[in-house]
């Protein structure tokens, strides 16, 4: 018997792995989507929302058809400290209104939905399938391998390696080193079922409209930070913290998640949610510089097993579909010409680099290494901005002008001045763009 | 009920138990690991030191790499459960 | 037995994979969608076992299952192992089956096709009742041996070997085949779907079959032919253990005596 071929092999159907086989397969290639979950989704979490760029690219009508739990028109901020906050919301009613701005969905619906278009595209999707090596041929890459025996072998002409954040296979493919704590933060989650009323009234929402908030200054100076995300009848709470921190602070993950809940601007928002799951998961945190080498024969690596997330706006699920997009392009060229080498799969790399993904990332790639070195930013300054506030809004017959006095020294305590001045600097730096 | 026990919050998620352990240590290193990070990196409490050996509850594991990254000695190596076992996320 | 070989049919069903079963407070049954669901274990050796004759045999094995769509899942699972085809009997006529009702059901679709062996599984994890086997069987008024063991055929005297659990032992039975047999659990170590396994389930045939399809007077089917009337379904209580006793085993049972002794659950006789 002949061997079976696939045109490609896309391992992981997560929305970087589905995009890039869904393209693939409507393009006329024959595609084999490898998940190891029982369904796609099933090992996926994230914070919780997706724009509508560039998934509207590939499924125009998506907000009608997609799993989503409601259209967010609200981002707030809070910047925390023990028992205050200075919060601020960005409010805009017009991403009420089609074509929508960001949606909340859950990644169990969300994932199995699209690999399900996938799936009709006529790629054929395989759940339940572990990869576990990659098959070589000299320097080439020519399939896979799901255990032991031939019976667990596959091949194609291309392997995409969309396994996510923790991405073993692009570590084989001799791309990238393993994942330092440095490089990448844990993120914890717990899903908390409440009334749909309830989320409504309490976060000030009309009906399918959410909210999306994240919370500075619960971290213990860690780099991360907390997040809520309303979705139909749940929230997701949870937060990010980078490992190189957690590492050092011995603080439990599940004990930092609890201590959020508790906080006391933080209970009231989930008061009576009744806990549904409790999950984790890796997300990359080195930007732009901790992007690996994107391709070699017969491989491109996309998503986040190519660290392609920006830690800063909590995004990745648009820059995984970017990539998959860039990737099927390259591979359905590598097919015209017949040539699977890493010669023709640079083209990945091109559109890549002239996209959204690469200039974002690029913009913000100083941040990564800022956001590590300055604990300020994740405990200091969140206290300070509340002290400050405190200070400004307290009517205690004390004169403002006194008061700035009193502020001044906190600073230079807490601080230093030339410190504050130089991560002015940095901030700077990262919006004036 | 805001907060809940680690065993509390595992108890809520959805796991087709794999028979073998997924989780391959080398244990070589541990008995003079000072820090031992997996212990308290491991968002799932799956790692404990008792009678000087370090036990493995593989079982609440939810395969997020975390304690193959922390751990300063590179002696676990997570694989997968095969077959789709292991957690399955219902919400994600 | 045909010239194709042997023809072997596997009913199989898929159940929930947790434990935290929900069940409807008002029709008293499952609460199945969004359930990660699993193939009954018993099931998964049946096909194992039919598979394994098929091997040695040659021939064809079929596996069968009456239940919502979701359960081609459970089908493609058998397919991966190996089996050759899935029929899915589904239909909103068939909802809320009671075990007659589905073994007439897999009557009526069985009856139409050629089989010299039906394998079941001894129960299923869900309703545990171990009714369909027997059942079926006697519909299709074929012999029937239960809790199966180990199991050969003699190919030319188209019979049935078989080792079944009997109570306080072993029993070896033989019958005529075509005939029915349940599984139980050290019959085999059912295998592993491979990648290949898995991909070529992906191509091979499931048929879809309708209560339409399947003949026969709807008035058996699904709720209206299930006579069995459901008084009354409760979770049980999740048990937790009340105490916890640690630490010296010696003492630990002193501390045990003691609290049995307060609780006048044993009496001191000294
Ligand atoms: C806490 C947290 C919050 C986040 N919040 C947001 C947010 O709000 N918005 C946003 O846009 N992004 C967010 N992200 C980032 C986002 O989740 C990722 O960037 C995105 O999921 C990347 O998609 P991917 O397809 O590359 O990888 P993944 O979604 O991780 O998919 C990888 C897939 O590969 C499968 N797989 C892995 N290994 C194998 C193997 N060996 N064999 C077979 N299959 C395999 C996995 O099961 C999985 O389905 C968040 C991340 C975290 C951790
Ligand atoms: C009033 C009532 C309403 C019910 N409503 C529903 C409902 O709406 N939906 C629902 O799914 N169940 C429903 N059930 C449960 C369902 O009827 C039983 O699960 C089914 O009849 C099989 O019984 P069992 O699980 O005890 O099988 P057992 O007899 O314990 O199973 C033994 C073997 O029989 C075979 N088998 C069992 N079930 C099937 C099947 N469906 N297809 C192929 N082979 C099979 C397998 O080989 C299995 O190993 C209901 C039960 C009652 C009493
Ligand atoms: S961190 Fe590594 S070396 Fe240390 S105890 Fe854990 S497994 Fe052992
Ligand atoms: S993979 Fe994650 S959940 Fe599993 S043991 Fe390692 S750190 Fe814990």
């Amino acid at each position: 018997m002949q061997k079976e071929k696939f045109d490609a092999i896309v391992v992981g159907a997560g929305p970087a792995g589905t995009t890039s086989a869904l393209i693939m397969a409507k393009a006329g290639l024959s595609v084999a989507l490898l998940e190891r979950g029982d369904y796609p989704g099933a090992k996926n979490m994230y914070g919780g929302a997706i724009y509508r760029w560039p998934l509207e690219l590939i499924v125009p009508d998506f907000a009608e058809k997609a799993p989503i739990e409601r259209r967010i028109v609200d981002h707030r901020f809070m910047i925390l400290s023990k028992s205050s906050g200075f919060n601020f919301s960005f409010k805009n009613l017009s991403f009420a209104q089609p074509p929508y701005n960001a949606f909340t969905t859950l990644r169990a619906k969300f994932d199995l939905w699209y690999a399900k278009l996938a799936e009709e595209a006529g790629a054929l999707l395989a759940t339940s399938v572990s990869v576990t090596d990659l098959i070589w041929d000299g320097k080439k890459i020519v399939g896979v391998r799901a255990g032991k025996g031939s019976e667990n072998e596959l091949y194609g002409n291309i392997v995409i390696a969309a396994d996510g954040a923790n991405s073993k296979l692009a570590i084989q493919a001799g791309l990238r080193h393993p994942l330092r704590p440095e490089e990448v933060a844990l993120g914890v989650k717990e899903i908390l079922e409440l009334d749909r009323k309830i989320i409504e009234s309490r976060f000030n929402l009309g009906e399918n409209e959410g909210v999306a908030i994240q919370a500075l200054g619960v971290t213990h100076g860690m780099m991360g930070g907390g997040f809520i995300y309303t979705n139909k009848n749940s929230l997701s709470i949870g937060l990010v913290v980078l490992l190189e921190h957690l590492i050092k602070s011995k603080i439990r993950p599940y004990d930092l998640l609890d201590e959020f809940k508790r906080h006391p601007l933080i209970e009231p928002l989930i008061e009576g949610g009744e806990p549904k799951e409790y999950s984790a998961h890796l997300v990359p945190e080195s930007g732009y510089y901790g992007i690996p080498k994107l391709y070699t024969d017969g491989l491109m690596v996309v998503g986040d097993a190519a660290s392609l997330t920006s830690s800063i706006y909590q995004e990745g699920v648009n820059m995984a579909i970017e990539s998959g997009i860039y990737a099927a392009k390259a591979a359905i060229k590598a097919k015209e010409l017949g040539d699977y080498s890493s010669n023709t799969l640079s083209y990945y790399e091109k559109l890549l680099k002239s996209s959204y993904v690469m200039k974002e990332l690029y913009q913000l790639k100083d941040l990564p290494k800022i956001f590590r070195d300055n604990p300020r930013l994740f405990s200091i300054y969140p206290d300070l901005i509340n002290y400050v506030m405190k200070e400004l809004f307290s009517m205690d017959g004390e004169l403002r002008r006194v008061k700035s006095k009193k502020i001044i020294k906190m600073i230079r305590q807490r601080v230093g001045f030339s410190k504050l001045l130089l991560d002015l600097i940095k901030a700077r730096k990262i919006f004036s763009y | 009920m805001i907060t809940m026990s680690i065993d509390e919050k595992l108890s809520l998620n959805t796991y087709k138990v794999y028979k073998e352990n997924h989780i391959i240590v080398d244990k070589e290193k541990c008995i003079t690991c000072i820090d031992k990070p997996c212990i308290y990196c491991c968002p799932t409490n799956t790692y404990s030191w008792e009678n000087d050996d370090l036990i493995i509850s593989f079982e609440g594991c939810v395969e997020c790499g975390t304690c193959e990254i922390v751990c300063p000695y590179k002696k676990i190596r997570l694989t997968y459960p095969p077959l789709g076992h292991g957690i399955i996320y219902r919400y994600g | 037995m045909s010239k194709a070989g042997l023809k072997i049919i596997v009913c199989i069903k898929q159940v929930p994979a947790v434990q935290d079963i929900k069940i409807d407070p008002i029709t008293h049954t499952l609460i199945r969608e969004s359930m990660p669901s699993m193939l009954n274990p018993w099931d998964e050796i049946g096909v194992e076992e039919g598979i394994r004759l098929r091997e040695k045999y040659g021939g064809e094995v079929t596996v069968i299952t009456m239940g919502p769509m979701q359960a081609k899942e459970a089908i493609l699972r058998c397919l991966a192992m190996g089996a050759d085809r899935g029929i899915i009997i589904s239909d909103k006529a068939l909802a809320g089956s009671d075990t007659i009702a589905t073994a007439y059901a897999l009557y009526m679709q069985i009856k139409k096709m050629e089989y010299d062996l039906i394998i079941c599984g001894k129960i299923s994890t869900d309703s545990e009742t171990g009714h369909i086997g027997p059942h079926l069987a006697e519909l299709l008024n074929i012999p029937q041996i239960c809790y199966v063991k180990k199991v050969d055929l003699d190919i030319e005297k188209r019979r049935i070997i078989a080792h079944k659990e009997a109570d306080g032992g072993i029993e070896i039975v033989e019958a005529p085949l075509p005939a029915l047999m349940t599984t139980t659990i050290g019959l085999n170590e059912p295998r592993l779907p491979t990648l290949k396994g898995i991909i070529s389930s992906k191509r091979k045939e499931v048929k879809v079959v309708t209560a339409k399809d399947l003949g026969g007077s709807l008035s058996n089917y699904g709720l209206r032919g299930s006579p069995t009337f459901v008084d009354e379904v409760f979770e049980p209580p999740s048990r937790k253990p009340e105490m916890i006793f640690q630490g010296d085993p010696k003492e630990a049972v002193e501390k045990i005596v003691q609290v049995l002794l307060n609780k006048k659950l044993i009496s001191s006789r000294s």
